[in-house]
């Protein structure tokens, strides 16, 4: 098995290994790993919201660990400026001449914990990077280790202080993930995983085995950017991205950038499915993850008390599935 | 009517004493009344329970039979509490046994319709059942009877809809709470009751028993408060215990009786001569003279009441307003003004009049438009809904298809066209699961959905079905060919799965 040629199976093997291994340590949240992968194996970025204390950075550096990538967290606050995101150049004394400083962005997987926390100008920062997959620095461009995958978080219960994403750069993200507490069995196996044997909270990673690396996780995406996709599977995603567009309660629809999301999703799910061809099922399960950051709610929907999420299945449930 | 044989005390009361009083006339008359309406009351939940929970399947019809019929149990009430007033309260057998003649002749129909949303209906069904009124004289009658005390009235009616309330649902909780925790009632009680679905057997029947609980234990105190504001009533206007009281000084004791016999006597005897007479205008006229003081010091004994001086807000009548002023007499042109513009306000206030009364009507069709298309949504909600035509692209409709499906997909095997023949056995099986086993398809499900459905209800062709779907997922979204042998065993298989199903 060489990096640049894999086999299905031999992907599928790759996807569910680091699966398995992510599960190994971030216990109970099947759903938050699987659109994790999605986004990683999609090469895109995945919104994370949910409230602190659920393992949202376990989860990247589990991720990290289990293909020998580098990890890198930024916390955004108030007062992070977008050099401290990207880097800077700075004068050295000693040899007299400029030197570059790179930032955190510079790793596999970054964590951009509470974007929303940061002003408008850092939080573009970053969303131009991880739109152009490099960083210029004093007018050279650096690009940035492949693979690259931001996890950004928000925490949708104190609104007080922070700078909503705009939705332009909300579309930047591939999948926008929800995080809820774990199942009570789930909690008792990581509360069991998490005090046995370990002295103060900080984040133990041990128990992931790394079983691959970049080069293979690049592989990796590339068979699941050419994983067959049947043209009416291509035409049921556009259709239910341009369902949103005029759907009751929708004030602003999903753009052509969410069908693009929704079918690279899509092969990514399938991928891990283990099937070599996209299914409908792919792309309806994984459409409100690739939705819910795009749809802008009517004021009268607000006022009715829907959510995007009652939205989303409401409008899957009307759209026709594919025809054959 | 008989005041003087009335067990009650009779005195001038307030509307909320006066239904205290009925209250405590239904403790006395207790046995009879809860043991009659009981028995009324939950023969008819039985027989409400069978024919609209059991044979039409709408428990929700067959409770509001049972509260349709409340006027009937009412009848039954006021038999014992009316008897009870008189202190013959009747037994439970004599009691059930006046109910047919009761049922004929206490207008009990248009109780049960035109009436039967009367909010002081325990207070005005003595006039048709004990006064035996009907039509115009019954109708003033009602009128008069309910001027002064219909706010009690309706405050009564207020609170006893929520005393039934309380218990109607109060009973399930209580089962509820009795019940240990490891056994699930609440969760299913719920859903039965404000589910979409038609609840269980058991969940009616205790809808039915809780419902028929409340209506038998409160409606007796309803009705015997309502009773408590009609002999108030009676007791104002005819002044019921004022006769009474000239009945009893009317009625001297034996003693005294004896003694004005044996005076009268003695007068005769001591009859005096005519020499007496002229004492006799004097002694007359002397009395005539103190007569004015005596009145009124036999007046001012508390025997004659006392005087109370009330102070309350009432309207100034025309006549106050056309009385002169002490400045002058109005002048004519300003009457004529007066009454012009009395005249405009009156014709307003007609207008207004009308007005309301059309908004009420429109009012009346609006609740009754909205509830009957309440009543239809929730029956449709309780239907199976149809299935779809279509699922995930595919045609469903029985008569889309041929009658032997497997053999139709054999032959189209047969000639080569594996992907057609493939899509009618997949189409078929959605078929006989929507149509047949009643799987609730919808259109936009896919083919994951659709397995998921038929896992979830445990079917036992779903192995097959499950198959079939990844077969049929193969062919259609990875254009694949499928083998010789796998088409001659789906063929198989779909018979023996789905061929029963017909």
């Amino acid at each position: 098995m060489t990096a640049s040629t894999l086999t299905l199976p031999e992907a599928h093997a790759i996807a569910n290994g680091l699966r398995n291994q992510i599960s190994r340590v971030f216990i109970g949240q099947r759903e938050a790993v699987d659109a994790t992968l999605c986004a990683l194996i999609g090469g895109g970025h995945i919104l994370l919201e949910g409230v602190p204390g659920l393992g949202k950075t376990l989860l990247v550096k589990a991720l990290a660990r289990a293909f020998r990538g580098s990890f890198a967290r930024i916390q955004f606050t108030p007062d992070l400026m977008p050099a401290d995101v990207t880097g800077h150049t700075l004068f050295d004394a000693k040899s007299g001449q400029f030197t570059t400083r790179r930032g955190p962005v510079f790793a596999n997987l970054v964590l951009a914990d509470e974007i929303n926390r940061a002003p408008a100008k850092t939080q573009a920062a970053l969303l131009e990077v991880m739109q152009e997959g490099q960083v210029t620095l004093d007018g050279a461009a650096h690009a940035l280790p492949p693979p690259f995958l931001v996890l950004a978080t928000q925490n949708p219960i104190e609104q007080e202080g922070t700078y909503a994403l705009p939705e332009a750069q909300l579309d930047r993200f591939l999948l926008k993930v929800l995080i809820d507490y774990p199942t009570h069995a789930d909690e008792c196996a990581l509360v069991t995983w998490a005090t046995g044997g370990k002295v103060g909270d900080r984040l133990d990673v041990d128990a992931v085995e790394a079983i691959t690396d970049a080069a293979q996780l690049i592989a990796l995406q590339e068979v699941a950017a050419h994983l067959k996709i049947d043209p009416s599977v291509l035409d049921y995603a556009v259709r239910i991205v341009r369902g949103t567009r005029d759907w009751p309660g929708v004030a602003v629809g999903a753009g052509p950038r969410a069908a693009i999301a929704l079918v690279r999703a899509a092969r990514a799910r399938a991928l891990l499915a283990g099937h070599d061809y996209v299914l409908p099922d792919d792309v309806k399960a994984i459409a409100p993850a690739a939705l819910r950051h795009r749809l802008i709610l009517s004021p009268e929907a607000e006022i009715e008390g829907l959510g995007v999420e009652q939205l989303i299945a409401a409008l899957l449930d009307k759209v026709d599935a594919p025809r054959n | 009517m008989q005041p003087d044989k009335l067990a009650v005390a009779l005195r001038p009361r307030s509307g909320f004493e006066a239904i205290d009083l009925g209250l405590r006339l239904a403790q006395r008359c207790a046995r009879p009344l809860f043991l009659s309406s009981l028995a009324l009351v939950m023969s008819v939940c039985a027989l409400a329970y069978l024919i609209f929970a059991v044979w039409l399947d709408s428990s929700d019809l067959g409770v509001l039979f049972v509260w349709w019929l409340k006027p009937l149990y009412d009848r039954l009430a006021l038999h014992v509490l009316s008897r009870g007033v008189f202190d013959a309260t009747p037994g439970l057998r004599e009691t059930l046994r006046a109910l047919p003649s009761l049922v004929r002749h206490s207008g009990l129909f248009a109780a049960l319709s035109w009436q039967r949303f009367d909010t002081q209906r325990a207070l005005r069904l003595p006039v048709a059942q004990l006064e035996g009124l009907r039509g115009a004289p019954a109708r003033a009658r009602r009128k008069l009877l309910s001027r002064r005390v219909s706010g009690s009235g309706i405050a009564l009616l207020f609170c006893f809809v929520n005393f039934e309330a309380l218990i109607w649902f109060g009973v399930p909780v209580l089962i509820a709470m009795l019940i240990p925790g490891d056994i699930e009632f609440a969760p299913p009680l719920l859903r039965g009751l404000f589910g979409s679905s038609e609840p269980a057997r058991w969940i009616s029947a205790l809808w039915f028993l809780s419902y028929g609980l409340a209506v038998a234990l409160v409606e007796p105190f309803y009705l015997a408060g309502g009773f408590g504001l009609y002999l108030k009533r009676r007791t104002d206007l005819e002044a019921w215990d004022v006769e009474l009281q000239m009945r009893r000084l009317t009625l001297p004791p034996a003693s005294n009786l004896l003694l004005g016999v044996v005076l009268a006597l003695a007068l005769t005897a001591l009859q005096p001569g005519p020499a007496m007479a002229a004492d006799e205008v004097t002694r007359r006229e002397s009395a005539a003279r103190q007569a004015p003081t005596a009145i009124k010091e036999v007046l001012a004994r508390p025997e004659f009441g006392h005087e109370e001086s009330v102070h309350r807000l009432r309207w100034k009548s025309s006549n106050e307003e056309e009385k002169p002023s002490a400045e002058g007499p109005i002048p004519a042109w300003l009457k004529a003004l007066f009454k012009f513009w009395a005249g405009v306000g009156k014709w307003i206030a007609e207008i207004w009049r009308v007005f309301v009364w059309i908004l009420l009507g429109l009012f009346g069709c609006l609740a009754l438009w909205f509830i009957t298309r309440q009543i239809l949504r929730m029956q449709a909600a309780r239907r199976p809904a149809l299935p779809p035509a279509e699922v995930a692209g595919l045609d469903i409709r029985p008569d889309s298809l041929p009658d032997d499906i497997a053999a139709a997909a054999q032959a189209l095997f047969a000639q080569g066209r594996a992907r057609e023949g493939l899509a009618l056995l997949y189409r078929g099986a959605l078929s006989r699961l929507a149509h047949r086993a009643q799987i609730p398809f919808a259109r936009g499900d896919t083919e994951g959905d659709c397995l998921l459905r038929v896992t979830r209800a445990a079917l036992p062709m779903r192995a097959f079905f499950a198959d079939l779907t990844h077969s049929w997922q193969s062919v259609a979204y990875a254009d694949r060919q499928l083998p010789q042998d796998q088409s001659a065993r789906l063929c198989r298989g779909w018979a023996e799965a789905f061929g029963a199903l017909r």
